[in-house]
């Protein structure tokens, strides 16, 4: 359980330190906006975005040096794992943020 | 009792990288040197053992494949992270979950010179720093095997000492095997057992003392040996009496007092 938060928190890091991430973000925060999305379609943009952020970091950045990590360790489900949850609780709260903002 | 086997490779071959098919078995506490020149298929070979290639022949793991480090020659580490965080998640990644403030994590900081740039992001540390990163986090999981891709020769000599030290320490005590790549004949006659690999095909395998004994491997392993201990330093006396010394750049202190002391020039 430890490992796996640990990895949630490492996949949380990756996503929150991302430009890409945070630009997309924006992005999608300012269509929802203008075209008075629900904050479930905002809620889904933002997802999105979490999920690219991290497969980013993954595949591409340090030459896809984490993905080689995760194969050596033969980690493939434990980080599959600790990705989801970290999407997921990212997700409510820009969910959570955009119910405040966005109505 | 044979000592317990850890790894059996067989008829494994890269093509085209790595025509020769190559075969060994290696035991708890050996050290096994993939030898070779720049192109000869090290890396390849040591990217196959962990399927990160794909190749033919087999290669079977006697211990469970997430207790086997590997320090990659051009580092993976996790970017957007610091040291810390890069030793940590590394070994969670491989299932080991080590405490922030546990002597563990100290003791691997203190031992690899890291303990002043803990907190540090990697784009902001030397090459010199992410090579000792990426060793660090490798040692960091390697509770059976360590595996290193030519890393070695571009420590500090320093650093080297204390790798070798523990490495024999370990080794002998049958903690921890060892298998790594370098185009250094110095540091291959540090091994056990020399894979000497030579434009993707198998030369040889044998101890270091057989390989320097076959005439027809001279040129690939005996001279570069010979190079190397024909020693970093030559001392040469002058008619007024002078020592006159000629260092090569892997000189070390040692080196230039044993030339010294081999020509008689210091007691």
């Amino acid at each position: 359980m430890s490992v796996l938060l640990r990895l949630s928190g490492m996949c949380l890091r990756l996503i929150l330190t991302s430009p890409f991430y945070w630009t997309l973000v924006v992005v999608a925060f300012w269509i929802c906006w203008r075209h008075a999305l629900s904050e479930w379609a905002w809620a889904g943009f933002s997802a999105m975005a979490a999920v690219l952020a991290l497969a980013l970091a993954m595949f591409v950045d340090s030459g896809g040096g984490l993905v080689e990590r995760v194969l050596l360790a033969q980690a493939g489900y434990l980080v599959l794992a600790a990705g989801v949850a970290a999407v997921l609780a990212l997700s409510l709260l820009t969910w959570a943020a955009g119910v405040m903002v966005l109505r | 009792m044979a000592t317990p086997i850890i790894l059996e490779v067989r008829n494994l071959s890269v093509p085209p990288r790595l025509r020769g098919e190559v075969s060994f078995t290696l035991r708890e506490g050996q050290r096994l040197c993939v030898y070779g020149h720049s192109g000869a298929g090290k890396t390849t070979l040591l990217r196959a053992l962990f399927g990160l290639l794909a190749h033919r022949g087999s290669v079977v793991w006697h211990i469970p494949r997430a207790s086997a480090g590997y320090a990659a020659q051009c580092p993976r580490l996790i970017p957007r992270a610091n040291v810390l965080q890069q030793i940590l998640w590394c070994s969670a990644l491989h299932g080991a979950s080590l405490s922030v403030h546990g002597s563990r994590i100290h003791d691997l900081l203190e031992w690899w010179g890291l303990e002043a740039h803990r907190h540090r992001l990697v784009h902001r540390l030397s090459i010199g720093e992410r090579l000792r990163l990426e060793l660090c986090c490798a040692a960091a999981v390697a509770s059976r095997l360590l595996v290193v891709d030519g890393l070695l020769e571009q420590l500090d000599e320093r650093t080297r000492r204390r790798f070798w030290e523990e490495m024999d320490a370990r080794c002998a005590r049958r903690e921890l095997a060892l298998i790594y790549a370098t185009h250094s004949a110095r540091e291959a006659e540090l091994a056990d057992h020399v894979l000497m690999l030579h434009e993707g095909r198998v030369l040889a395998m044998d101890t270091p003392e057989h390989l320097r004994a076959h005439a027809e491997l001279q040129a690939v392993y005996l001279e570069p040996v010979q190079e190397s201990s024909r020693s970093a330093v030559q001392a040469t006396f002058c008619a007024d009496g002078e020592v006159r010394l000629t260092i090569h750049p892997v000189a070390t202190m040692e080196d230039v007092l044993q030339a010294l002391v081999r020509r008689g020039g210091l007691e």
